[in-house]
């Protein structure tokens, strides 16, 4: 009975040297990653050739996110609690505002007649072009903006930790370091042509810190502010990118054909109300001439 | 009378048929079109004579015919009437109309016609009708009537509803502005033009010849081989 009490204390003793070691020593990676490539080219043995692209502004554009997988979390740590972990994914309404906030942006352009906000569950998987003629079908558009993004967290502990140690200092000290790296990418597509038009990235850094206890409530909000300073950044980028592609296909006539309709230009036209009323002034200044 | 309509030789409207010719050549020659098309882009990037002869780019074969003869009836008029600044009306309102559209519709990417300019010279011949006697100054007053009419129906519903009804595929979209434009343009010169209160009597019908609208339809009498005396 003795032996066993004393055991017990030589235990919870032993136990609780290692809490220190438990909740210190450990750094995280978050990965969260889509890719364009992986969409549109799924089989790397299919070559899809692409054709001249003939446009005909004002365009019908949609703006998609392309789906990825699910994200990866890799840990060199000796931690077991404490802890939880931030694994953000970009929502569908995160999707959405960040899709109609560069919607608005480019809504002035006067090529662009028309912009299509299309959700993510349109679009499948290494869908490719297959499933691109299928938006388009589905939209009317001709040109897609496809969106992709990398964010990657990580974490680290600073010296600041051992104050876990008191467990207090768990719920009030910010030892987690994290450094939030995104990249938001839009590539532009010519549907039926398959031709990449251009493209824009925008990239951010975020750097943060956070107890242990809301390190996941600090990591969604990081790679929240990541997103938004990447998706600013690829705005910018988009207008630059769109002007030198204006410039490119001036330069390049046999590269990208332009082909205006009618609803991209104004014209100053007479009818034919206006025409009687012209001839009838003429008509009636000879008249009083000849009858003068 | 007819003595007097042999003593003002007709005038060749030359400004009219320059605009007429120019606007012809550039329908025919596309490289001529590309550099004076107006074009909001290159416009953005300097270009800005593209403001000005804009209007003489015409998207169509009907889209120039249309306005081509307008332009002859109405440039001629002003012309063989002899009123002053026909000229820098043309210009002035090509320029206004090219910034209209540019500050104004910002979603027009290229712009091409002359019927604002049309509608300039019409408006502005109206305005001189209107210092005319007899049955000129009344038409001019009905034409007059008829184009603010039309200016106003068109900026409140849109393009012309006989466009609409014609169902053509016109290949752009009608810009009633540019007609707007044109007729304040028109008055603008036309005022700008006339002398101010207290000072002397226009040399009005004026011209080198001294040769009236009244004077063109024979509401004349000679006193002398260059004077003309109208009769009110």
């Amino acid at each position: 009975m003795f032996k066993t009490r004393k055991c017990r204390q030589y235990v919870r003793l032993v136990s609780l040297m290692f809490v220190p070691f438990a909740i210190l020593g450990c750094a995280t990676t978050t990965r969260n990653t889509t890719s364009v490539v992986d969409y549109l080219y799924p089989d790397s043995n299919k070559v899809e050739t692409p054709s001249v692209p003939v446009l005909k502004p004002p365009l019908r554009v949609g703006i998609a996110f392309v789906p990825g997988v699910s994200p990866t979390h890799s840990s060199a740590s000796t931690r077991v609690f404490l802890r939880s972990r931030g694994q953000f994914e970009l929502t569908e309404k995160k999707k959405l505002d960040l899709m109609r906030e560069v919607a608005n942006h480019f809504k002035k352009y006067p090529v662009v007649k028309d912009i299509e906000i299309i959700p993510s569950a349109y679009l499948t998987p290494r869908g490719s072009f297959a499933n691109l003629d299928q938006i388009k079908t589905m939209y009317g558009i001709t040109v897609i903006a496809l969106l992709s993004y990398d964010q990657t967290q990580f974490t680290d502990e600073g010296s600041l930790t051992l104050a876990y140690a008191t467990i207090v200092g768990a719920f009030v000290v910010q030892g987690e370091k994290n450094d939030t790296h995104t990249m938001l990418d839009a590539v532009i597509y010519d549907i039926p042509s398959r031709k990449m038009l251009f493209r824009a990235p925008g990239t951010s850094l975020v750097k943060g810190s956070a107890t242990p206890i809301n390190l996941s409530e600090q990591l969604r909000v990081d790679s929240e502010a990541g997103f938004n300073l990447a998706a600013r950044e690829m705005i910018s980028n988009l207008d630059l990118q769109l002007e030198a592609f204006r410039e490119r296909a001036k330069e390049q006539p046999s590269e990208y054909k332009i082909q205006p309709t009618s609803q991209y230009r104004g014209g100053g036209a007479l009818d034919a109300l206006a025409m009687v009323l012209f001839a009838g002034l003429g008509g009636g200044f000879l008249w009083l001439r000849r009858g003068a | 009378m007819a003595a007097a309509r042999r003593l003002t030789p007709p005038r060749i409207p030359a400004w009219t048929l320059l605009l007429c010719g120019a606007a012809g050549i550039v329908f025919t020659v596309p490289e001529l079109q590309a550099l004076l098309i107006y074009s909001r882009a290159a416009i953005g990037d300097g270009e800005l004579w593209r403001l000005v002869t804009g209007s003489l780019v015409h998207f169509s074969p009907s889209h120039l015919a249309y306005n081509i003869a307008a332009l002859f009836i109405v440039g001629g008029l002003i012309e063989t009437l002899r009123y002053r600044h026909f000229a820098t009306l043309c210009m002035v309102s090509g320029a206004l109309i090219g910034l209209a559209i540019y500050v104004g519709k910002p979603e027009i990417f290229a712009f091409g016609g002359l019927s604002g300019v049309v509608t300039a010279s019409v408006t502005f011949l109206c305005l001189h009708g209107l210092h005319e006697t007899g049955a000129w100054r009344r038409l001019c007053q009905v034409v007059l009537v008829c184009v603010g009419i039309k200016i106003t129906t068109e900026l409140v519903f849109g393009p012309s509803l006989l466009a609409v009804l014609g169902g053509e595929d016109l290949g752009f979209v009608p810009l009633p502005l540019s007609h707007f434009v044109g007729a304040v343009t028109a008055a603008l010169v036309f005022f700008t033009g006339q002398p101010r209160l207290g000072t002397a009597a226009p040399a009005r019908p004026t011209s080198r010849s001294g040769a009236t609208a009244s004077t063109a339809l024979g509401e004349t009498s000679l006193t002398g081989s260059n004077h003309i005396e109208v009769i009110r």
